[in-house]
């Protein structure tokens, strides 16, 4: 999990950016994107693809990886998701956790920078940039990334559970399940149902 | 789409909305685009918004107009109607799918109202 980071570290660089997202197939709610810099290498809890770990493992992991990170998060809204589409979305909400952890580094040290991103998505940031597939379950700050994203994700679904009661937005996240489904025809949608088509 | 039939539909369309109005639809939009869909007509019955899709047909030849509602069409005309219900902060009022088929033939008018037509789908 360690292998793209050893590997661009004994090319030089000294801040290595894991990104991904979470949110992209969900028909409610925000995509919410993580930028994570591992400050160690040794967890105590599993860091791994956030789809593989249980919910309870995803709260214990991300508890210790804001300890042991440099992080930065970023939520674009259905409302813009609404307005631009789902991939574009995605990609500002990349960029935008990108920044918040780029804004976070102490500008007096002498930065490397090179960022390692899930999928084969590509942002327009002037640094260096692998973009690499199944990321989450190859390299700890992606995994690290995924972790936050979803968990920070799941956290706003649970509020909004509070707000739209009547989804079950706690239990699904958004995701179209069978439960949800038949929400949306019982109750109709609400303002936080995505009216763009998620076209892959 | 040939001009032809395109005309028919537009004329269907015209049917519906008279035939709408004098069983107390109001009308509150026509042609309602999406990037992905197009809602025929939107209308009020009583408090309750109703999304309608208008089938023209002329004749019978290939089946009753209101089969032609597919599920993707389905689909398209949900995302399209939350659209509309969002941009008009519509969300807390009741809605629903109405179909209303056409048929023409032989110079005689057929109307038909199918009221909650199908449900919300926005799945992918």
């Amino acid at each position: 999990m360690l292998y793209y980071e050893n590997k661009l570290k004994s090319e030089g660089f000294n801040f290595i950016v894991g990104i991904d997202e979470a949110g992209r197939g969900p028909l409610a709610g925000p995509v919410v994107a993580s930028a994570v810099v591992l400050l160690e290498d040794n967890f105590e809890n599993r860091i791994d693809d956030s789809k593989k770990l249980s919910s309870l493992q995803r709260d214990k992991a991300y508890s210790e990886i804001i300890q042991k990170t440099i992080f930065g998060v970023g939520i674009v809204s259905e409302k813009v998701i609404d307005h631009i589409n789902i991939l574009q979305a995605t990609r500002l909400a990349m960029k935008e956790a990108a920044l918040q952890l780029l804004g976070k580094l102490d500008p007096s040290t002498n930065k490397n920078i090179h960022l390692m991103i899930d999928g084969a998505i590509k942002l327009d940031l002037d640094l260096p940039s692998l973009s690499i597939i199944k990321g989450d379950s190859k390299s700890k700050s992606i995994a690290s990334a995924s972790i936050l994203a979803k968990v920070t994700r799941d956290r706003i679904m649970d509020d909004y559970d509070k707000v739209y009661p009547n989804y079950g937005f706690i239990e699904h996240k958004g995701y179209a399940t069978k439960k949800h489904k038949l929400a949306v025809k019982k109750f109709g949608p609400c303002q936080i149902h995505r009216t763009t088509f998620n076209s892959d | 789409m040939t001009r032809e039939n395109l005309k028919l539909g537009r004329s269907g369309e015209e049917l519906a909305k008279e035939f709408l109005k004098k069983n107390g639809y109001k009308i509150l939009a026509c042609n309602y685009k999406d990037r992905l869909g197009e809602i025929d007509i939107v209308a009020q019955e009583g408090e309750i918004i109703c999304f309608v899709e208008v089938k023209t047909r002329k004749g019978l030849r290939f089946g009753l107009p209101e089969e032609a509602v597919f599920n993707k069409k389905q689909k398209k005309l949900s995302f399209a109607a939350l659209k509309f219900l969002k941009s008009n902060n519509l969300l807390d009022v009741n809605s629903r799918f109405d179909v209303v088929s056409v048929v023409l033939e032989a110079g005689l008018v057929q109307i038909k109202l199918i009221k909650n037509a199908f449900e919300f789908d926005l799945t992918h």
